[in-house]
C-alpha cells in the first residue's frame, strides 16, 4: 500500500510536469495530509510562473513569502470545497480547483496568473501589492518594474482549465482505485495504463499532425518544439508502462533471447531513422544452454537500453558518428547483451548511481534529457530478478578538456544473463 | 473509390487526430464506440478495405459495461463466423501483453497489432502495409468484391 501511494507521488508529479511543459500554464497541485498542506510544483511550472512571480521571489524574502502564502490559499481551497479566484499577497489572482475523491477533497490545484477585469477585485489586487512593495521594502524602481508586470498579467482561457481538471480528476481516481483495490489484478494495472495511455495518444497525435502540417515557413521553429512534446509523452509513458511492472507477475520460460533483442530494435527502428541514428545489429543464436526469462519484463529492459542509446545519441548536423550497436551473444556461462551508443556519457563515479531510482546522468543537461530517471532502476530491477548482471562503461571520445558537457563519450552497457534458472513457472514480483 | 477503414474505439472523441494523415490521404474512416455497434454494422464491416480495432471496448450502448478484451472476443466471433472471407484487421490498442498478443496471432484475419501510444505516421504506415499484404482472405475477398 505504502509503496503504490509512492507510486501515486511520482505519477501525479510526473504527470503535472507534463502539463505544465506542455501548456505552459502555471501550476501548482497541493495536498492535504493529516491536515498538514504540502505543495507540489515540479520544475517546469516552476518556470512556467512567469516575469511577475520571478520577480517577486528574486526579492529578499519574496520566496519565502510567496510560497507560504500559496499554502495559505492551497488551504482555503482545501477547507472551502469549491472553485474561486484567490488574490495572491503580490496582486496577481489565481484560480483554485478542488480535486475531489470519493466525494471529498484531497488537493487543490492553483493555477494561473490572471489579470483581473472587475473593478472591485482590481483593487483589492492593488491593495495587495502596494502591501507587498512595503514588505519587501522594494525602492521605487523595483515597485515600478512590479506594477508594470501586475498590469501585463496574462488570462488563460477556460477550456484550458475544463480540460486540465478533467486530466487530473481521472489520473487521482485510478490512483486511488488502484490503491483502493484489495486484489491487486493485472486487470486494474491494464485499465489505469489504458486511462493515462489514451491521452497521451492524443497529445502525440495532435503534435505530430501539427508538426507535418504547418506551412515551410513556420514548421522549422514549431518542428523541434513538437518532436519535445512528442519525446516527453513517449518517455512518460515508459514511466507509465513500468507503474504497474511490480504488480505483475514474474514468469519464467525459455524464450530465445535474440528475438527479445530484436524486437526491441523493431520497436524504435523508426525512432531512430527519425533522428539520424544507424542501428547496428550482431545476433548470435544462444548455444544448447537457455535461460528462461520472464518475456514481458525483459522485454521492457532492453527496450529501455535501446531507447534510451538511441535517445542520447548525438544528433544534428557535423561529422558526428550516430549509430547504437546492438549484439547478442552466447559466453561461457551466460548469454552477453551489449549496447554501444555514441553520444552523451556517463561519467565514471556515476557507474553505479546511474542505476539508482530517479538519478540522471550530470551529462544529461541542457536538451539532451528526456527521461524519467527511472528506466534504469526498473532495467537493473528486472535483471536482478534474472539472476543477471548489468553495469556501464563510458569512455571519452574528445581531447580531454575540464567542460565535458556536451563531448562525445562511447558508452557501453552490458547485461548477462546466466544459464541456468534455479526456477520456472510463476513468481511473484 | 476511396478505400474505407472501419475504426472500433471507445476513445474516438479523446483520440481521432490520429487518424487525420489517413482522412487527409482520402481514406474514408468509420467510427464505431462499441462492440454493440460493430455487431450491428457487420455488413459494413465486411464490405471494408480494412478494421482498426482496439482491444479494450465496451459492449453496451453508452459504453457502460466493459468487460475486458471485448475487441478479442470480436475478433474471434468474426473469424469463427466468417473464416478468412473477412477485411484485414489492425489491432490498435494499449492491451498489447504476450498472451494477448499470442492469441491474436491465431486469428488469421489480424494483419497488424500497433501499440498506443504511436504516431498517426506509424499508424498510416502499418495500415498501409497491412493493405498491400492484407490478410489470408485478401485474395478471395478481392476477387468476390473487385472492390481492392
Amino acid at each position: 500500500m505504502h509503496e503504490v501511494l509512492d507510486r501515486r507521488e511520482e505519477v501525479n508529479k510526473k504527470l503535472m510536469d507534463l502539463i505544465a511543459s506542455l501548456t505552459k500554464i502555471p501550476i501548482g497541485l497541493y495536498e492535504s495530509y493529516d491536515g498538514h498542506v504540502e505543495g507540489i510544483i515540479p520544475d517546469a511550472s516552476r518556470k512556467n510562473f512567469e516575469e511577475h512571480c520571478h520577480l517577486i521571489q528574486s526579492f529578499p524574502g519574496g520566496r519565502e513569502r510567496c510560497e507560504a502564502d500559496q499554502c495559505n490559499r492551497a488551504k482555503i481551497g482545501l477547507n472551502s470545497d469549491r472553485e474561486q479566484l484567490v488574490c495572491c499577497y503580490a496582486g496577481l489572482y489565481n484560480q483554485l480547483v478542488p480535486i475531489r475523491i470519493g466525494g471529498k477533497t484531497k488537493a487543490v490545484v492553483v493555477y494561473g496568473e490572471m489579470q483581473i477585469e472587475d473593478e472591485e477585485l482590481k483593487k483589492k489586487s492593488l491593495e495587495n501589492h502596494t502591501q507587498a512593495v512595503k514588505v519587501l521594502g522594494l525602492n521605487e524602481a523595483q515597485a515600478g518594474e512590479l506594477k508594470r508586470l501586475l498590469l501585463q498579467a496574462k488570462k488563460y482561457s477556460p477550456e484550458d482549465l475544463e480540460t486540465l481538471k478533467g486530466l487530473l480528476i481521472a489520473v487521482e481516481d485510478l490512483l486511488y482505485m488502484l490503491v483502493d483495490e484489495e486484489k491487486r489484478t493485472k486487470r486494474i494495472v491494464e485499465r489505469t495504463t489504458h486511462e493515462l495511455v489514451t491521452r497521451m495518444q492524443a497529445v502525440i497525435s495532435a503534435a505530430e499532425n501539427l508538426e507535418l502540417e504547418l506551412d515551410v515557413l513556420n514548421r522549422k521553429e514549431v518542428k523541434h518544439r513538437c518532436e519535445d512534446i512528442i519525446n516527453c509523452t513517449l518517455a512518460y509513458n515508459t514511466v507509465v508502462q513500468t507503474l504497474g511492472e511490480h504488480l505483475e507477475d514474474y514468469s519464467y520460460h525459455k524464450h530465445p533471447i535474440p528475438e527479445i533483442i530484436r524486437e526491441a530494435v523493431q520497436t524504435y527502428e523508426a525512432e531512430a531513422q527519425r533522428r539520424g541514428v544507424e542501428i547496428k545489429l550482431s545476433l548470435q543464436r544462444e548455444n544448447d544452454s537457455w535461460t528462461e526469462v520472464s518475456k514481458k519484463h525483459l522485454q521492457l529492459a532492453i527496450n529501455n537500453l535501446v531507447h534510451n542509446a538511441i535517445k542520447y545519441s548525438f544528433y544534428g548536423g557535423g561529422d558526428k558518428n550516430r549509430f547504437i550497436t546492438v549484439s547478442g551473444s552466447p559466453e561461457a556461462g551466460h548469454y552477453k547483451i551489449t549496447v554501444y551508443n555514441y553520444g552523451v556519457g556517463i561519467l565514471p563515479d556515476e557507474y553505479e548511481d546511474i542505476f539508482k531510482e530517479g538519478y540522471q546522468g550530470k551529462l544529461t543537461e541542457r536538451e539532451y534529457r528526456t527521461g524519467s530517471g527511472k528506466g534504469l532502476f526498473f532495467v537493473k530491477r528486472i535483471i536482478d530478478k534474472h539472476h543477471g548482471l548489468i553495469y556501464v562503461e563510458s569512455r571519452l571520445m574528445a581531447n580531454l578538456e575540464e567542460e565535458l558537457l556536451g563531448k562525445p563519450h562511447l558508452n557501453k552497457f552490458t547485461v548477462c544473463l546466466p544459464y541456468k534458472q534455479p526456477r520456472g513457472g510463476k513468481q511473484n514480483a | 473509390m476511396p478505400k474505407e477503414i472501419v475504426w472500433v474505439e471507445d476513445d474516438i472523441d479523446i483520440i481521432s487526430s490520429v487518424v487525420r494523415p489517413l482522412e487527409l490521404a482520402g481514406y474514408n474512416i468509420v467510427k464505431l464506440r462499441s462492440s454493440s455497434e460493430a455487431n450491428k454494422a457487420i455488413d459494413r464491416i465486411r464490405q471494408a478495405d480494412l478494421v482498426l480495432l482496439d482491444m479494450l471496448l465496451p459492449i453496451g450502448k453508452n459504453g457502460s459495461d466493459v468487460e475486458d478484451y471485448e475487441g478479442l472476443r470480436l475478433l474471434r466471433n468474426w473469424y469463427a463466423t466468417y473464416k478468412t472471407d473477412f477485411p484485414p484487421v489492425v489491432v490498435f490498442s494499449v492491451i498489447t501483453s504476450d498472451q494477448v498478443v499470442s492469441e491474436l496471432r491465431k486469428i488469421k484475419i489480424v494483419a497488424g497489432i500497433l501499440s498506443k501510444p504511436a504516431r498517426p505516421s506509424e499508424l498510416k504506415q502499418k495500415i498501409e502495409r497491412a493493405l498491400q499484404v492484407g490478410g489470408e482472405g485478401a485474395a478471395a475477398r478481392t476477387s468476390k468484391s473487385g472492390r481492392k
